[in-house]
């Protein structure tokens, strides 16, 4: 074999990575500020950026932007890799916009997947991971054309593989109505009291498996009961 | 002897990292001077036992194509039907040797591709991504994609229960002058985009199967290309592990059949 390297003879097609792209739904409404829930929320925020760089493959991959949701919905980050991402003190005040925010949510990852797809960035099942303690001020369960909308969105995202939606519930969150809007596959887990930083752990962990795994059907993710109350 | 066939697979950066064990399997075998087969699986990093499943599967496809060319003349071989049955067999094997470790079939969820070669004809069969590049005289072209899949991890594996809706099958593919198939760890650096699929990536494609054509029939050839997987250009591409197999047919030189 008298030839030069062959590695050196050859180019790659899509030299980028991969992305992985995660929303993070955040509740700031007032509920949040009690018992010190929004400044764990605001620790784990920096607990799970500095968690994901880390770890070399899920900081290359994941693609993080978070809302927040209280009378309004608000992107206080926009898509980008974790280490440009600055987490900001959160406050809490206000009620609780979750079906609007769910709605941005969807919209911003369809936005996202097409400019995948415009740039032809290859990518992994998005994510939407909604963190809320109480229940949504801005629907009611099966009342009007917006819960509808809302349901509908999110069950036909999970089961068309558009997405996958996690709820985490913060005690005192309203279970029943948390468990209607999340997809029937995947019900909300209650977070143990306190354990948002185990929480934020386990999510850092659940995106370096997702960033370095190849699935059939479902990635098997880490036990969440670390911090989630299972036996619900 | 009228092919050469140099394969190998390397252990990805992440499977290291996590104390997993290589997943991709390949198996070929010349059976006959005209008749070669080729098969390469790639076992599902979140089941268990999947790097057992792309062996059995992969040692299951060679072994029915030996048995199939003991009992058929070579004018009577389909080869699309011989490829569709080498996926039967590696399905039923993957479905002893669950049974043999009482475990789920999906435990064993891997990728197959199947190749069969009788002289300069192919056809493949294929369950999940990967893919087949061929040559002919002209062009480079795709013999067979990657399945379709919205999202770079997830694939229909060969254990799912309906998995023969996932299945394909090519038709013949003549006048091939040489070929490579890969695992899911090469495919982003082999294939393009295109807005219809995927194209085969010339400056990656062209150079291995010259490369493996200009090569020395020895067992170096094997150590290459297992350096080539592990070279850094193909780490950086992808921590995945690698399989790629290149099939060259020797009794073809500079446009003329030699036989």
């Amino acid at each position: 074999m008298a030839q030069k390297n062959l590695e050196d003879m050859i180019e790659i097609a899509n030299p980028e990575q991969m992305h992985n792209a995660v929303v993070l739904l955040l509740d700031t409404s007032g509920s949040m500020s009690e018992a010190g829930k929004i400044s764990e929320l605001s620790e784990g925020l920096t607990i799970f950026r500095n968690d994901i760089l880390k770890d070399e493959l899920a900081s290359a991959r994941v693609d993080l932007a978070v809302v927040t949701f209280d009378d309004e919905v608000r992107v206080i980050h926009d898509f980008s890799a974790v280490k440009d991402f600055d987490p900001p003190v959160l406050t809490a005040d206000g009620h609780t916009c979750m079906g609007d925010a769910i709605m941005k949510a969807i919209e911003m990852i369809d936005e996202r997947k097409k400019q995948y797809k415009e740039t032809g960035v290859d990518y992994y099942r998005p994510w939407i991971f909604m963190i809320t303690d109480g229940q949504p001020t801005d629907m009611s369960p099966g009342k009007g054309p917006k819960w509808d909308e809302v349901i509908s969105s999110v069950h036909e995202g999970e089961a068309k593989k558009k997405f996958s939606f996690y709820a985490v519930a913060v005690d005192p969150a309203d279970m029943a109505t948390l468990t209607m809007i999340a997809p029937p596959n995947r019900p909300p887990m209650p977070l143990k009291a306190g354990r948002f930083a185990a929480m934020f752990q386990w999510l850092s962990k659940s995106q370096a498996r997702v960033s370095s795994s190849k699935s059939g059907e479902q990635i098997a993710l880490p036990s969440p009961a670390g911090w989630a109350d299972v036996s619900t | 002897m009228s092919f050469s066939i140099r394969g190998a697979s390397v252990v990805g950066a992440s499977h290291v990292k996590n104390n997993t064990p290589c997943q991709d399997a390949l198996a070929y075998k010349i059976i006959a001077p005209f008749f070669a087969v080729i098969a390469v699986s790639d076992g599902l990093g979140t089941v268990e036992k999947s790097d057992l499943g792309s062996h059995a599967a992969v040692q299951a496809v060679v072994r029915f194509a030996e048995d199939y060319l003991a009992a058929h003349p070579p004018d009577q071989i389909d080869l699309p039907t011989v490829a569709k049955q080498t996926m039967l067999a590696a399905r039923t094997a993957l479905v002893e040797t669950a049974l043999a470790l009482q475990c789920d079939l999906k435990d064993l969820g891997c990728t197959l591709i199947s190749i069969v070669m009788m002289r300069d004809s192919m056809a493949v069969a294929h369950i999940g991504d990967g893919a087949v590049i061929a040559r002919n005289d002209t062009a480079l072209f795709i013999a067979s994609a990657p399945g379709e899949s919205e999202y770079t991890n997830e694939v229909d594996p060969i254990t799912a229960n309906n998995w023969q809706a996932f299945l394909r099958i090519s038709p013949v593919i003549n006048e091939v002058r040489d070929a490579m198939a890969f695992t899911d760890g090469c495919q982003r650096a082999a294939l393009r985009k295109t807005k219809d699929g995927c194209e085969p990536f010339e400056p990656f494609c062209r150079p291995v199967l010259d490369y493996f054509r200009a090569s020395d029939n020895d067992g170096n050839a094997i150590a290459q290309l297992e350096n080539f997987l592990s070279s850094k250009k193909l780490r950086e591409n992808s921590d995945d592990d690698k399989t790629l197999v290149v099939i060259t047919r020797e009794d073809y030189s500079d446009g003329q059949e030699i036989f």
